[in-house]
Order: structure tokens, then C-alpha cells, then sequence
């Protein structure tokens, strides 16, 4: 009983006190019910309710033990301590509360975007269960936006966490030989700051269930959440704006590590030209993050106090009035949310294009194709992102001559992804393809994001873009550069990384019927929603017109099917995870670092830090060209 | 079996794949316009963004093609069956390869931009003379017309246009952002509140279309929908006659295409809106 005294639960209670306490303490002593339109749970006592929720579950998970016992002067913590910090002699416990080694924090974040992945994939299938045939029938249209907001919000927001959480955390310091990350709280904190936000953003939708007798609930703004409806919606949105700022507070914290962790702690002889292209990836979602992501926050804040406060930088009507009574600026709210958004998608897809790259190397028997080609495509990437939002408004009416210039840089930015595609076809010929289901994934990927990129270059051009902006084609293509692109990179990263994260084997069996249902559900499903598209069908519509229905049906039962196929996949982790066959330290044959130390990974990983003397893709030349010190054990398995 | 051959093989393969695949898209291309299941093009500027998207369309299939004979023919000719016991060449790349993908991608950016600047400019530069002006307002959930070169009364909820007279939309809204999208145009303008957009097309095929929202602006947002009718001169001067002389601004619409929307009309309505902000 003593050992969950600092832990998750200790957490939920602390913070579910705190919740109430907080928005009492308005309640009783600041005044309530002062809101125009009556609602009589005040929003400013959510907000502090929120705050009190925050602080109850940090200290529940014992996240400030350590700030204190330093406060009140005693020493300063030493070797001992750090290593209780991280968990050591703990046991499964380790997993349920504020522990800062980077394998422990790698795993907490694996389970939650999984589950997070479950719930944006079970909106999906509601989406396509209100579509399956025309007539708004499954749903009010109403609570039709929620799902469709919260479908994009939860695949979005969370899947920054995709890459840069589980892969970033666990796999990134080992390969580049360190024993954590650069700053092992704030890694702990990112996660402690990610549970909470995600319980507040995912309670959104039953807000108006619970408080406000089923009035005003949820958000149906949609994932850009544009000031001016979104100071039009009920109370879900200021719960949703707390949640999500405290999701992006997570997700700078973990850029930042990420960032200081590639550029200060790899090992002797780690060169940045010797750095897997998973490292490259994930460090250039990083350096995204931390920018993009700071922009996002901007932009809620605003919308916060907008609600709350009353301040007016995106409300512009009152009562009707057309003239801008409100004095606020919408094009103010797109360009905040889009300087985030379209660097964020390449964020989700940036770790892809470096993951997807090593598998293909490991399973291609070669060395990469152009290893300065990839890097140059993914910091053009990087580079280039910060430059195109604008496309996304090319219909807002903002600054009309402007667009030209975002034409430019939107085509521009084909170039360094192409180069992605001449670095995998290159590593591919001649190889000696392993078809492991990791290798499955990242095939498709190059699949699955071709037809993406294409896509993409249509919507670049300013007049077929005025065509097709807001369409089904703008949803479809996203889908093909998120799902086909991002989320097979996922895959194929679990199904590879997964035997050195858990010490299990996957079933391949079960990992190649999960890889055809998703192939065939996925492409079947979005090129009908591709020409859906074409045919002019509008985004996020709870109901359409007949000539809609066949694209639409079609669709729908593709989807049902990916969403089985993903089931396979999440039973398959579940089992394998339990009982899966025992991995042996580098199963796959693989050079880079991570390989090399023994399954379960010790805490510090390496008991003597590796000197690195040459690059991870040396396939087809003499051995033992990585040196790792004695204790790294399994040097040996790495096949010649 | 050495590399010459594979690299010739693969080659030829994607050549034959490119034209096969041109010819369907092709013929795929004209038949959708002649099955009339996507858009009629119905203005001058529609007319500019179906050329656009047929020509990259077209370009699209041999970038496609490349991508997919090459790595295609990698995985069926390379496979080895289970863990492969070597590994394959160690080449780590090839300078000319390499340099020539990056020219051919700088040639087809910029062929791109310029062909989309040209048609661009082609679409911005609005025609002179004898421009009929529209005011669009957008609020939660429908349009509203009016024709301010016609007086006060020239006000109405269906969009009657005459044909191959230029218009100018000078579009704002009410509340929130809305987007003002009539497809057979190629027509397409945020709807911001506080603020004036501006977008001109021609009209050139008489009919009757839809206009649709594409920015999602609340509850009704997919109900957001009204039929624009495109109309002969005289028809077109007779129904403005109508609306000066302050009379009922409906006019009957021969759509069956939007009888789907007539059934939950009593949705779209005031009461509607009223209960949901209520």
C-alpha cells in the first residue's frame, strides 16, 4: 500500500480534490453566473478547476518531491537518488508514477498514443457510420461536429506523441549512445503534463452532459478551431483550450529535450554524418515541434481568454452587427493555427521518412542510398514547412497577391520529399528484401505517400486549389500523407522496435493479416474518397446530396474493414506483449546501437559508454565495423 | 544476370506503364465529364481549372509510374524467401542519379509554377466592362444575394445570374467564417465576418447549380446549400424587374438534384438556429 503513495492513482485522487477544490473556491469566493448567455457553471471556475486538477495530480505522482526536498536545502541529490528517481529496484510500479528513465517514459507514451489511436480510430468509425448513405441519421448534426472535431483533434494533437514520444524517448539515446535523455525530469514532467491534459481534452465532449444538462458541450469547431466559432461555441471549448495547452506545454517540453538529447549527449565517435536517419527524423519533428507547437499555444490562449475574459482578438460580430463590432481579427486565428498546422503535419511524418528509411536498410541488406541526400531531405523539410502555411488560405481572402508566393514554396517542397523517394528506391535495388511485416509498412509507406505527395501538388496550385479547398480531395489527400504516411511508419516502427521495447517477438502471422486488411481498407476506402472529392463534395458535412451516396458507401466499407485490421493489430501487440516469443538482443540483424545492448535494456543502457568508429549502414563490407565496450554483450548476433 | 540488364528492364516496363496509364486517364478523364458525375463546367474560369487539373493529372502518371515499376520490380526481383544469409551490394549511392532526380524535380517545380502563374494571372485579370455585382452575405446557415446595381429591393436567397455576363462576388458574413463555393464555377471565397472578399467568374452554360459552404460554420453547416440558376439576359432582367417592385423574391426551381435538401428545410430555419443557441 506505501509503494502507491507516489503513483498514478495517488494522482487521479489528488486530482480530482483539487479539481473541485479549485473551481469551489470561485464559485464560493470570486462569484459565478455574471456570463451573458447563463451558464451557471462558470467557465473561469473550470479554468481554476483545472489548475487545482494540475497541481493535485503532480504532486499525487510524486512530481515534486524532489524541487522540494532541494528547496528546503538539503544536498544536492546524488548518484543514488537519481537512479531511485529512475525507477530502479521498483518494479512494475515505475510505469504508474513520476519516474525519469527514458525507457520507462518511452513505454508510458507507446500505451497512451495507443490508446489514444483506439479512441481517434473508434471517431473515425462513427464519421463513417453517420456516411455509410445519405440523411443525417446516426447522429444530431450537432454531435455529428463533436465526433468529427474530436476525430481530428485526438489524431492530431496526440499524434505528436506518435514518433517523437515512444520511438524519441526509448529508442533515440540508445542509438545515439547515451544512458537517458538530457534532462530526465522535464522527460518525466512531459509525460506528467500529457495524462492530464488528455483526461480534461477527452472530457470535452460530455462537459454538457455532466454540468450543463446536455447545452453546449463539445466542440464542433473542427481540428482548426477558427476564433470566430470557436468563441461562438459552448463551454467544451474553454475545456478543450486548457486541455490542449497543457498537451502542447507536453509536447514543447519533449521537442526541446529531444533537441538538447541529439545535439549535446551522443557518444565518442557518433558523428553527426554517423546518425541513423531515425535520429535525423525524429530530431527534425523536434525542431518543428518546438516552434510550431508554441505558435498552437498562442492561438488557444487567445481563444481562452476570448471566453473567458471577454478580450476579443478573434470575436467579430455582436449580436449580428456585421461591421466588427468586436474589433477581433479572424485572419488572425487562421494564420496562428495554420503557422502551427502545416508544420505540424510534417512533424507527424518527419519521423516516418527517417524510420521508414532505416527498415529498409536493415531488411534491405544494403547501405542507405545517398545517406547527405536524406539528411538535405529532411531538414529541407524542415526548413521549407515554416514557409507554406498561407496555402491553406489561399481561399480566406487574406492578402490575394500574396499567393503566388506560397504556390512557389508549396512546389518547392516536393523537392526534398522526392529525395526521400530516390534514397528508398535506390536502398531497395539490389537489395536482399527480408519481407518482415516491419518491412510490409514501410513499403506501403512509400506507396501511401506517393499517391499523398501527387495529391499534394494539385492542391499547391492556387486555381485548382480554389476548386478543390474544403473538399473531400483536401480530406483524402491528408489522409494519405497522415495514415498512409505517418501512421504505416508507426506501424512499421512497432513491429521493428518492438522486440527490444517489450523483449517479445510480434506475431508476423497476425502482423501480415493486419497489413493487407490495412492496405486494401486504406486505399480502397480514400480513393473513393479522393474522387468523392472531385465530384465536389463538401468537408465535414453530417449529410450530403445523392451524388455522393456510391464514393461515400464505398468508403465507409473500406474503413470498416482498416478498422478490423487495426484491431488485429492492437490484439496483436496485447498477446504478443503477454506471451509473445522471447527476442533475442538484435533479431533483425540490425547495426545501429540499439541493437547492440541486451534485451530488457539495463537502466543507463550501456555500462560502458560504446565508441563509435563507423556508420550504421555498413551491409555488404567487413564486419565488426561498431565497437561497443564490453557489457554491450550482443555484438556478436549482428549478422555480417 | 547483371544491373544493366535490370536497370533496361525496369525501363522499359515504366515506359510501357506510362503510356497505358495516360490513355486510361485519358479516356477516364473525358468519360467522368460525359457521365456527369463530377461538376458540369459552367463558367470561364471552371473551363481554366479542368485544363489545369487534366494537364497535372497527366504529368502526375509518370513521376507515379517511376516510383512504383521501380520499387515494384526491387521487391518482386530482390526478395530473398526468409532471412536473407548475404548482404547485397554495398553501394552508397550514385552522384549522377542523384543530380539528375534533383534537376528533373527543379524543372518540373518550375514548369509547375509557371503554368499555375499563367493561369493564375489568366484567371485574377476580372474583365472590364458591363461587371454585374453581387453582394453574398453568409450567416448560420444560408446566403443572402443582393444586387446593389439594381436598388434597394434587388434582394434575394436563390442566386439568378445571366449568362456569359462577367459578376463580381463581393462576399462577407454575419457571424462566422463561411465559404462560398458554387463548384460548376470553379468559384471559391472565405465568407469573413468584418471583412470584404472578392472573386469574379463568367458564367457560361445555362442551368441550374449549387452553392455549397465548404468552412465548417456550426450545426447546419452540410444543410448550408442553395441552387444558383444561370439564366438567359431577358429571364434575368424580368426577375429583377420582379424583385424591384418589392414581390416575392422565390422563383421555382426545376432541380430534382436538390429536392434532397427541401426535407429538412424546417431545420435550416430561424427557429432552428434560435433553439440551438439558446
Amino acid at each position: 500500500m506505501r509503494k502507491l503513495v507516489p503513483s498514478y492513482f495517488a494522482g487521479a485522487i489528488l486530482g480530482a480534490i483539487g479539481f473541485i477544490l479549485g473551481s469551489q473556491f470561485v464559485v464560493h469566493f470570486i462569484g459565478v453566473g455574471d456570463e451573458p448567455d447563463g451558464i451557471n457553471f462558470d467557465q473561469q471556475s473550470l479554468v481554476i478547476g483545472f489548475i487545482g486538477l494540475l497541481l493535485g495530480w503532480l504532486i499525487g505522482i510524486g512530481a515534486f518531491k524532489y524541487p522540494f526536498t532541494w528547496l528546503l536545502a538539503r544536498k544536492d541529490p546524488d548518484h543514488e537518488e537519481e537512479m531511485r528517481l529512475a525507477g530502479k529496484d521498483d518494479g512494475a510500479i515505475r510505469y504508474f508514477r513520476f519516474t525519469t528513465d527514458h525507457k520507462v517514459v518511452g513505454i508510458q507514451y507507446l500505451v497512451v498514443t495507443m490508446i489514444m489511436l483506439a479512441l481517434g480510430g473508434l471517431g473515425a468509425m462513427l464519421i463513417r457510420t453517420e456516411l455509410i448513405t445519405p440523411g443525417a441519421k446516426a447522429f444530431p448534426t450537432g454531435t455529428y461536429n463533436t465526433i468529427v472535431s474530436m476525430h481530428g483533434m485526438i489524431m492530431i494533437l496526440t499524434t505528436i506523441s506518435f514518433f517523437i514520444g515512444p520511438f524519441g524517448n526509448f529508442i533515440v539515446p540508445i542509438m545515439i549512445g547515451a544512458r537517458d535523455m538530457a534532462f530526465p525530469r522535464l522527460n518525466a514532467l512531459s509525460i506528467a503534463l500529457l495524462i492530464p491534459g488528455l483526461v480534461i481534452f477527452m472530457f470535452t465532449p460530455f462537459l454538457g452532459l455532466v454540468i450543463m444538462n446536455g447545452d453546449g458541450g463539445g466542440v464542433q469547431t473542427g481540428w482548426t478551431i477558427y476564433g470566430t466559432i470557436a468563441d461562438q461555441t459552448g463551454v467544451g471549448m474553454t475545456s478543450f483550450a486548457a486541455g490542449v495547452l497543457l498537451i502542447g506545454a507536453s509536447s514543447i517540453m519533449g521537442a526541446v529535450n529531444v533537441v538538447t538529447t541529439v545535439m549535446t549527449m551522443r557518444t565518442r565517435g557518433m558523428t553527426w554524418t554517423r546518425l541513423p536517419m531515425t535520429v535525423w527524423g525524429i530530431f527534425g519533428a523536434a525542431l518543428l515541434a518546438a516552434i510550431g507547437t508554441s505558435s498552437f499555444s498562442v492561438d488557444l490562449l487567445m481563444i481562452l481568454l476570448d471566453r473567458v475574459y471577454k478580450t476579443s482578438f478573434f470575436y467579430v460580430a455582436v449580436g449580428g452587427d456585421a461591421a466588427g463590432a468586436g474589433g477581433g481579427s479572424p485572419w488572425l486565428s487562421q494564420n496562428l493555427f495554420w503557422f502551427f498546422g502545416h508544420p505540424e503535419v510534417y512533424l507527424i511524418v518527419l519521423p516516418a521518412f527517417g524510420i521508414v528509411i532505416d527498415i529498409l536498410v536493415v531488411f534491405g541488406r544494403k547501405p542507405l542510398f545517398g545517406y547527405k541526400t536524406a539528411v538535405l531531405g529532411i531538414m529541407g523539410v524542415v526548413v521549407l514547412s515554416f514557409l507554406v502555411w498561407a496555402h491553406h488560405e489561399f481561399v480566406s481572402g487574406w492578402a490575394p497577391e500574396i499567393r503566388p508566393v506560397y504556390m512557389a514554396t508549396t512546389e518547392m517542397i516536393s523537392i526534398p520529399t522526392g529525395l526521400i523517394f530516390l534514397v528508398a528506391l535506390g536502398t531497395l535495388w539490389r537489395g536482399r528484401l527480408w519481407m518482415t511485416t516491419a518491412m510490409l509498412f514501410a513499403l506501403s509507406f512509400i506507396w501511401n505517400f506517393l499517391i499523398g505527395g501527387i495529391t499534394g501538388v494539385f492542391l499547391s496550385d492556387v486555381p485548382a486549389d480554389v476548386q478543390l479547398h474544403g473538399g473531400m480531395f483536401v480530406t483524402a489527400h491528408f489522409h494519405y500523407t497522415m495514415v498512409g504516411g505517418a501512421l504505416m511508419g508507426f506501424f512499421a516502427a512497432v513491429y521493428f522496435w518492438f522486440p527490444k521495447m517489450t523483449g517479445r517477438m510480434m506475431d508476423e502471422k497476425l502482423g501480415k493479416i493486419h497489413f493487407w486488411g490495412t492496405q486494401i481498407g486504406f486505399n480502397v476506402a480514400f480513393l473513393a474518397m479522393l474522387y468523392a472529392g472531385l465530384q465536389g463534395m463538401p468537408r465535414r458535412v453530417a449529410d450530403y446530396a445523392p451524388i455522393f451516396a456510391g464514393a461515400n458507401f464505398i468508403t465507409s466499407i473500406f474503413a470498416y474493414l482498416l478498422a478490423a485490421s487495426i484491431i488485429v493489430f492492437f490484439y496483436n501487440v496485447i498477446a504478443s506483449w503477454v506471451a509473445g516469443e522471447k527476442a533475442v538482443a538484435n533479431p533483425w540483424g540490425a547495426k545501429s546501437l540499439e541493437w547492440m545492448v541486451p534485451t530488457p535494456v539495463p537502466l543507463e543502457n550501456f555500462e560502458e559508454m560504446p565508441v563509435v568508429a563507423s556508420g550504421p549502414y555498413d551491409y555488404g563490407e567487413p564486419a565488426d565495423t561498431k565497437i561497443p565496450a564490453a557489457g554491450g554483450g550482443s555484438a556478436g548476433q549482428a549478422a555480417g | 544476370m547483371n544491373e544493366p540488364r535490370h536497370l533496361l528492364r525496369a525501363t522499359i516496363i515504366w515506359l510501357v506503364a506510362t503510356v497505358v496509364g495516360l490513355v486510361v486517364a485519358w479516356l477516364l478523364g473525358t468519360q467522368l465529364v460525359n457521365w456527369g458525375t463530377i461538376p458540369a463546367v459552367a463558367s470561364n474560369r471552371a473551363t481554366d481549372v479542368d485544363q489545369v487539373l487534366g494537364l497535372f493529372a497527366l504529368l502526375s502518371i509518370p513521376v507515379f509510374m517511376l516510383v512504383v515499376v521501380f520499387g515494384g520490380y526491387a521487391v518482386f526481383q530482390f526478395r530473398s524467401h526468409g532471412r536473407p544469409d548475404r548482404d547485397g551490394p554495398a553501394t552508397r549511392g550514385h552522384m549522377p542519379t542523384q543530380v539528375t532526380w534533383v534537376v528533373i524535380s527543379i524543372i518540373l517545380v518550375v514548369f509547375l509554377f509557371g503554368y499555375g502563374l499563367v493561369f493564375y494571372n489568366q484567371i485574377q485579370s476580372a474583365s472590364a466592362s458591363n461587371v454585374l455585382v453581387v453582394h453574398v452575405n453568409g450567416e448560420q446557415w444560408l446566403w443572402n444575394y443582393s444586387y446593389p446595381q439594381y436598388g434597394d429591393n434587388a434582394y434575394s436567397t436563390t442566386l439568378v445570374l445571366p449568362v456569359n455576363r462577367p459578376v463580381r462576388f463581393d462576399i462577407t458574413s454575419t457571424d462566422v467564417q463561411h465559404s462560398f463555393w458554387i463548384p460548376a464555377f470553379a468559384v471559391k471565397q472565405d465568407a469573413v465576418p468584418g471583412q470584404t472578399t472578392h472573386i469574379s467568374a463568367t458564367p457560361t452554360q445555362l442551368g441550374t447549380y449549387e452553392v455549397r459552404c465548404a468552412e465548417l460554420c456550426g450545426v447546419y453547416h452540410s444543410y448550408m446549400e442553395t441552387p444558383v440558376q444561370v439564366v438567359t439576359p431577358d429571364f434575368f432582367d424580368s426577375w429583377i424587374a420582379t424583385l424591384q417592385a418589392g414581390e416575392s423574391a422565390s422563383i421555382s426551381s426545376p432541380m430534382n438534384t436538390l429536392a434532397w435538401m427541401a426535407r429538412d428545410a424546417d431545420t435550416r430555419s430561424y427557429s432552428a438556429r434560435e433553439g440551438w443557441a439558446a
